[in-house]
């Protein structure tokens, strides 16, 4: 090679690496934008949808349910077409203003208490907006770099993008933890508290990646594409009403993105929730324990991208659903045996039960509150407030929390058995911006590609929580069986992509 | 191989006919009870809104996987 071609290949590849940064960097704070919106969602209920008001109540659970699983497959046809009409750059710049602008008008919005209805009103709103937005960035993004990476590379490069994903979950609990530590447990709740904090900065978060991006250039295929005015004029009809597009997307859907889904939700939400509601886990704790999880997982990403390159995408991803399915009930098992207070010895002397009883102001009725504290030879501790109120004629049923702060060894094998899952994560989630682009022509990429990946990842990944409580909740149901759900969904979606994915599928990039 | 996608075809179409009969059954039984709340019928409605399309794409896939579209004579995708 001459000096010359030397760097060339130098600037291209600075060029490239220039072109993942601003797209990683914007798509990591669309997903903090979204994330702490869930993170924060208790607080958020208190503040914006008080559950004592049916109506208030009513549009939180729109919020919840809205946001995740109609909005964002329709921001996807929305934001796909536009990209695929207006070109790359422009589409995913807007999604990030929106995104943005919607997150920092929620930290922004006075709460129930100052406004009343307007203001789960205008979060309902806003909440619609940021999914709409996510709806149209992800694919933006993953076409972008795909577009600029050289094609024996695209599934290392890609997988950048992939980790915005997983770390925009942990800096939304990183900046949530933080702020939580830094103003105090009280007046982070407050009406103008600190939870407020984690929504303002992401207007400082998408300023520098607004600013970023500006600085880039349109993807040389969209821009060959536009010069030889072969661009498409109706994006969606192309994608989904012509039968050899609309079979390609459903394989992407039904062959991987529904179990890529699955999987992604239950390694790392559904396994907050199963630590926090079903292991009594303390809320910090619990949170640090998926935060270093997330982490120790992350480079997993990079590593099965770059791997997919050489081995192919199709192998990795079905073996990361296949691990999942067979270890997903051992692992959840352990996890659970971990918690269990009945193998351990407690410690007789350092055990507390404390009782109090109180008149309720305004009322005749009298609540009364007690609290156990227990310690176990581990080091794992207990905690236990039981409130019960009670009224002239009867008593109603006590509110117990209850909470367990495991030992350190404990607390490193939770880790342990997070990151594992987060590793399946890794393997299912890492090559599968490369597969998706590369199952769509150019013209219409965008557009095809956003659809089943938002399906597969918001609706069948964004209802796992939902279903698996539900499963956990019928009668005779142990806590396990809530992992049926994504075993299922992750079954299917392994049979159909041995069978349905083949290499003819992964010529259409280079058009 | 085609064989096979052909059956596994078939075993898609026959359940996403057997989703699209049992989601609205489970919808309607559940907000039908006295139990049912306002949570349960956003929910219910969103899930019948979603999902119905969702498994009309499936019995799409199962039928195009049973003629053979994803044979591997078929030409690549264009």
């Amino acid at each position: 090679m001459t000096d010359e071609n030397r760097q060339t290949a130098s600037a291209d590849k600075k060029k490239l690496w220039g072109v993942i940064s601003a797209s990683s960097v914007g798509t990591l704070i669309e997903w903090y934008d979204f994330y702490i919106f869930g993170s924060l969602a208790a607080i958020l209920s208190v503040q914006f949808f008080p559950q004592d008001n049916p109506t208030a109540a009513f549009l939180s659970t729109l919020a919840t349910f809205a946001a995740g699983f109609i909005v964002r497959p329709f921001g996807a046809l929305v934001f796909g077409r536009l990209g695929d009409i207006l070109g790359r750059k422009y589409t995913f710049l807007l999604t990030l203003i929106l995104m943005g602008g919607s997150t920092f008008a929620i930290g922004l919005i006075p709460g129930y208490a100052t406004i009343g209805y307007w203001a789960p009103a205008l979060v309902l709103i806003l909440r619609l907006i940021q999914g709409l937005a996510l709806g149209g960035e992800y694919g933006g993004a993953a076409t972008y770099v795909a577009e600029h990476a050289p094609a024996k590379r695209r599934g290392f490069y890609t997988s950048f993008i992939q980790t915005t994903a997983t770390l925009g979950l942990f800096l939304s609990i990183g900046v949530i933890l933080l702020t939580r530590k830094a103003v105090g447990e009280t007046s982070f709740v407050d009406e103008w508290g600190g939870w407020r904090v984690p929504f303002l900065l992401s207007l400082v978060l998408v300023a520098v990646s607004i600013f970023i991006r500006l600085r880039m250039k349109e993807s040389p295929m969209f821009s060959k594409i536009k010069a030889e005015g072969t661009i498409s004029r109706n994006p969606l009809k192309e994608s989904f009403g012509k039968r050899e597009n609309l079979k390609m997307v459903l394989l992407a859907l039904f062959g991987a993105t529904a179990g890529q889904g699955v999987i992604w939700y239950t390694g790392q939400f559904y396994a907050l929730s199963f630590i926090q509601k079903t292991m009594n886990i303390e809320f910090v704790q619990s949170n640090y324990i998926i935060a270093i999880a997330l982490l120790i997982g992350t480079p997993f990403f990079v590593l099965f991208g770059h791997w997919s390159d050489r081995i192919g995408r199709k192998g990795i991803m079905l073996c990361g659903m296949l691990l999942a399915i067979f270890l997903y009930r051992p692992i959840y098992s352990q996890m659970l045996q971990l918690s269990d207070l009945k193998g351990k010895t407690e410690l007789s002397d350092a055990g507390s039960l404390q009782s109090s009883t109180s008149q309720i102001s305004g009322s005749s009725d009298s609540l009364t509150v007690s609290t156990v504290s227990k310690r176990y030879s581990d080091g794992t501790a207990y905690h236990e407030i039981s409130r019960q109120r009670f009224t002239a004629v009867k008593k109603a049923p006590a509110e117990v929390k209850r909470e367990i702060t495991l030992s350190d060894s404990s607390f490193w094998m939770l880790v342990l058995l997070v990151s594992i899952q987060v590793i399946f994560v890794a393997m299912v989630y890492g090559p599968i911006a490369a597969f998706l682009v590369e199952l769509f022509p150019t013209r219409i990429r965008y557009t095809s590609m956003s659809l089943p990946y938002h399906i597969g990842n918001g609706v069948f990944g964004g209802l796992t929580p939902f279903i698996a409580i539900s499963l956990t909740s019928m009668p005779g149901a142990s806590p396990l069986d809530g992992l049926w759900y994504p075993i299922v969904i992750a079954s299917i979606c392994v049979v159909t992509g041995f069978l349905f994915i083949n290499k003819a599928s992964f010529k259409t990039l280079n058009d | 191989m085609d064989s096979i996608r052909k059956i596994f075809g078939f075993l898609w179409m026959a359940g996403a006919v057997l989703l699209a009969v049992s989601l609205p059954y489970f919808a309607i039984r559940r907000l039908s009870s006295a139990a049912a709340t306002q949570e349960d019928y956003v929910f219910w409605i969103v899930i019948v809104t979603i999902f119905i399309p969702i498994i009309i794409g499936f019995l799409l896939f199962g039928y195009y996987a049973f003629r053979g579209e994803y044979n591997d004579n078929k030409p690549p995708v264009r």
